[in-house]
């Protein structure tokens, strides 16, 4: 299944809530985590990255990966966490009106 | 819905700017180092590829294939790349640089059109900044005083007379006192008494100003100070503030000015301050010398001196308030003659930034804006032009991907390059040039320094430009955002298949340019016909050879009136001696005096009292004056007897057709009083503008205390210094009597046109602008029209067609486009001259010849546009053009 539009930054900021991560390790945390449900183009999460590092809501760093490569390591920061926050609340907001309105149906 | 960004992130308002903040900080640093980002992303996403294809093969994919898969799962490379580059934000800008170099590339490489378009707009730009310099400085200037809307020059206006803003002494401690919660008052006299440096007498006078005008003006002398309150108390006024020009001129632009000694009327001034560089001065307080003014008003001689008088209201206060109080002062000690002639007069509070402007002006300002206006929509139709050119390259662009944005964005930068390309220019253009065209309008008066420069032409320069910017990206824009994007490629030639609509469009931008043109030309041609006709205007009298003295003791100087008349006398002895002159007469300012004469109530037949204008004259004006004399005789002089000479016009009002010789006519000029007209007078102007009025000349005897003027009739015109000489002489006669001005009649005539003047001189430059850019505009269109249609005329070479019919064809567009704007351009112009006719001598807006040559010489103009590329047509090469398909 398709990623609805501008889902993919609060999942990346979801992963990346449980510890700093390289790319490409997001990118398969997100496809794990999905149990393979949900299909991402493994690049489109670059521009995704870059956009939000921009916003200054993660912070990315060169360091090592396990398999002794240099990689670029993204972290959360503060701002990153309040809008994680403030996303999952919408998100959950949003979800609990769409049921409704399904369940109703 | 579910899915929206905004939605999601709609988080507390201050972490928004934050984020802002940020992201500008951010997209900075990306620009400056962005080689290094970049290599960052690159290495990035390879490194991710990699991973996926190590992944792969782990899984037991062969090596190609692997890379295959993961090239796939990651997308494309490319395009993700791309939207990195998107995410860091620099990327506008360093399109932008890519923008710029790939615009002034493709414009160095059409150098024709770049230059041609160029040459238009900075003629069109630094023209108008010129005229808005000269004339709407006038206007739109600003003056360099706090508050300058509070400040006003007082006057009086009767119901039909003109406004007046000289005013007795007394009037200004009338008005402080009685007046004082709504206005401070200031006043200013002219001081026409000599003004002596190390014994020389210098052509100039002293202006005599309130003390508190410096304060009232926030005047700040560059070197020195200004008065301040005690100055002008009598004995502490012996202190001058000299103009920069002064400074320079007489003491050298030397620092040790101060303290240095100016002998003004017998009293010894030291200097005390040097007003800034361009300082400017309200129009009746300037001058070079400025003196505190001491005020002993005389009610026997009410305008010793005369005053003018400048007001600030206090705030809060309008000008209806202001005048209502004004309108009640009382003014004590009034002779009788004095209470009849103040009696219906009304005060008037008139903008100090009025006096010395002139409406025509306003017709520079309209002819400056119309050259603007064809400049730019050459502009524009040069751009259309060029955009057709290039349909088949923008068409490439759409088709490798390009949106409408990108496409439009190259064309919205080469409208900058080309607009700051023409402003830079404009502004050099106009900063050299200023100097020369202030020197050839204004005379010697100006330096030739390339320093007459505020920020405020610049600001122009700066605006125009961005405007001209603005016109001429919005028509390629319209016609890209509408165009048929295909369309480009799928044409045979380069150029071919525009739409009708382009093409008429492009018509009707060359009709308007006409149009303009034509209504500039029109107001040029009604000018220049004005300003001959009021140069070759039938004054009455000859104006060569003759030259006006004005002279004024300084006030408060007794000197009885026989004194006074016999020294009047010597000096006219003095000045007969002098080489060259042949006649000598004193007078109260008669001569070409604009009208500053004595109105006296004159008995008519019918009993009633008119008023009407006459000059105190003495025996030797006639002569002096070049009066013709049609009946009689001049005055005699004799003192006491009362004679009067009349002229024509009056001689016709008062008897009609008798003879008017020898009769008695009863005139109020001390008391009613009969008086024997002795002779009749030919008719002369008192003004170059002003009709011939009744008029009569009484002898000088009677009012010797009014008597201001030598009239001196010379050979020839006088030479150069002349005038000093006629300074020296009167001096040597008398030290205290001084000289306000020496000039000629003919000087005197070409100052009070110096408007007229002005406007023509500019005007006809701008007129020759115009033509200039409506030639240029019209040539580019039709020859791009010809390039167009080559291979139709062509076609019609093989067919039998002629040159003379390819020509005439060719000729008949330009023309009839040319036509119709010229019909536009009468009628709007027939519609906006009208409000010329206050500007326009003895010349109808509606003027056929004006009109008929303006039509004429643009109709020439474009055949001459279209010649060229006509022949260019007829010259078709058929053979080459079938060969090319």
């Amino acid at each position: 299944m398709e990623l609805l539009p501008g889902t993919l930054d609060m999942l990346v900021l979801r992963v990346l809530s449980g510890g700093p991560m390289h790319g490409w390790g997001i990118a398969q945390r997100i496809q794990i985590l999905s149990k393979d449900i949900l299909q991402v183009e493994e690049g489109s999460i670059y521009p995704a990255l870059y956009r939000m590092e921009h916003k200054g809501w993660i912070k990315a760093e060169w360091g090592q990966s396990e398999n002794n490569r240099r990689a670029k390591f993204y972290e959360l920061t503060k701002d990153g966490q309040k809008q994680l926050a403030s996303e999952s609340k919408d998100w959950i907001r949003i979800c609990a009106a769409i049921g409704a309105i399904m369940g109703k149906a | 819905m579910c899915g929206d960004r905004r939605h999601y992130g709609q988080s507390i308002g201050a972490s928004h700017v934050k984020a802002f903040w940020h992201t500008v900080g951010s997209q900075l640093r990306s620009f400056l180092m962005r080689s290094r980002i970049e290599a960052e992303m690159v290495a990035e996403l390879r490194q991710h590829l990699e991973e996926l294809t190590r992944r792969n093969i782990a899984e037991g994919m062969a090596p190609d294939d692997a890379r295959f898969a993961a090239q796939r799962s990651f997308g494309g490379i490319a395009q993700i790349e791309e939207r990195c580059r998107d995410a860091h934000g620099f990327v506008w800008l360093a399109q932008l640089l890519k923008d710029f170099t790939f615009a002034a590339r493709s414009l160095s490489r059409a150098w024709g059109y770049t230059l041609t378009i160029l040459f238009t707009l900075v003629l069109g730009i630094s023209v108008t900044t010129l005229v808005y310099d000269i004339s709407g400085w006038m206007i739109f200037h600003s003056l360099p005083y706090p508050h300058p809307e509070q400040l006003f020059f007082v006057g009086a206006k009767d119901k039909q007379g003109p406004e007046l803003y000289y005013h007795p002494a007394l009037f200004l401690e009338a008005y402080r006192e009685q007046a004082a919660d709504v206005a401070q008052f200031v006043a200013e006299a002219s001081n026409p008494t000599n003004v002596v440096i190390n014994g020389e007498p210098i052509a100039t006078f002293a202006s005599n100003v309130s003390a508190e005008t410096f304060d009232m003006l926030g005047i700040k002398p560059s070197l020195g100070r200004g008065f301040m309150n005690g100055d002008d108390r009598d004995g502490s006024d012996g202190v001058v503030v000299i103009s920069d020009r002064f400074w320079k001129e007489h003491f050298g632009g030397s620092p040790d000015v101060l303290g240095k000694k100016i002998t003004i009327d017998q009293q010894v001034c030291l200097v005390i301050g040097v007003l800034a560089k361009n300082q400017e001065l309200p129009f009746y307080f300037g001058g070079d010398i400025l003196k505190p003014l001491v005020l002993k008003p005389d009610p026997k001689d009410l305008f010793a001196p005369g005053i003018f008088i400048m007001a600030r209201l206090r705030p809060g206060v309008t000008t209806g308030q202001a005048l209502a109080v004004l309108a009640k002062v009382k003014f004590a000690k009034l002779p009788m003659w004095a209470v009849t002639y103040f009696k219906d007069r009304r005060p008037i509070l008139s903008d100090i930034r009025n006096a010395g402007r002139h409406d025509s002006f306003w017709v520079i300002l309209a002819a400056g804006a119309f050259l603007c206006s064809i400049a730019w929509l050459n502009a524009i139709n040069l751009m259309l032009i060029r955009l057709l050119k290039r349909r088949r390259e923008l068409s490439i662009r759409f088709a490798v991907g390009g949106s409408r944005w990108q496409v439009l964005r190259v064309l919205l930068v080469e409208c900058v390059v080309l607009s700051s390309a023409a402003c830079i220019i404009s502004i050099t253009t106009v900063y050299w040039s200023l100097p020369i065209v202030m020197r050839a309008l204004y005379g010697d008066d100006y330096s030739l320094e390339a320093g007459f420069w505020t920020w405020g032409e610049l600001k122009f320069v700066v605006e125009l430009s961005a405007l001209t910017w603005a016109l001429t990206a919005i028509a390629p824009t319209v016609r890209l955002l509408r165009s048929d994007v295909s369309s480009g490629l799928r044409d045979g030639g380069p150029t071919t298949g525009e739409s009708r609509h382009a093409s008429r469009f492009r018509t009707l931008l060359v009709v308007l340019q006409a149009a303009f043109a034509v209504v500039l030309l029109i107001g040029t041609g009604l000018m220049v016909r004005s300003f001959q006709r009021l140069q070759h205007v039938e004054l009455g009298f000859n104006p060569v050879g003759k030259v006006k003295v004005r002279v004024q003791f300084p006030n408060g100087y007794e000197l009885g009136p026989e004194a006074k008349l016999q020294l009047y006398e010597h000096i006219r002895m003095d000045l007969s001696k002098l080489p060259g002159v042949r006649a000598v007469s004193y007078a109260e300012d008669a001569l070409l005096n604009d009208r500053n004469s004595y109105d006296a109530n004159m008995l008519m037949a019918d009993g009633t009292l008119k008023r009407v204008p006459g000059d105190f004259v003495d025996p030797e004006f006639q002569q002096a004056g070049g009066l013709v004399m049609k009946r009689g005789r001049w005055l005699s002089g004799k003192s006491g007897l009362l004679e009067v000479v009349i002229n024509e016009r009056l001689a016709s009002i008062r008897f009609g057709n008798a003879d008017p010789v020898g009769q008695s006519v009863i005139i109020d000029l001390s008391g009613k009083k009969p008086y024997t007209v002795v002779g009749v007078a030919g008719d002369v102007r008192s003004s170059v503008r002003s009709a011939m009025e009744a008029w009569f000349y009484a002898p000088a005897w009677q009012r010797p205390t009014l008597i201001n003027t030598f009239i001196l009739r010379l050979d020839g015109d006088p030479e150069k210094g002349f005038s000093a000489l006629v300074r020296r002489t009167i001096y040597g006669s008398s030290t205290r009597l001084g000289v306000c001005s020496v000039q000629s009649i003919g000087e005197q005539i070409d100052v009070s046109m110096w408007a007229e003047r002005l406007a023509c001189t500019m005007l006809k430059g701008l007129a020759v602008v115009a033509l200039l850019l409506t030639v240029i505009g019209l040539y580019s269109v039709v020859s791009f029209t010809v390039d167009s249609r080559m291979t139709e005329f062509g076609v019609r070479v093989a067919v039998g067609a002629n040159d003379g019919d390819l020509i005439r064809m060719v000729m008949h567009r330009g023309l009839a486009a040319t036509g119709i704007g010229i019909l536009i351009g009468v009628t709007v112009a027939v519609g906006m001259t009208r409000f010329m006719r206050s500007l326009l001598f003895e010349t109808e807006p509606f003027d056929p010849i004006v009109y008929l040559a303006v039509a004429m010489s643009l109709l020439l103009a474009a055949a001459c546009a279209s010649w060229l590329p006509a022949r260019r047509a007829a010259r078709v090469d058929v053979v080459k053009l079938l060969r090319a398909e």
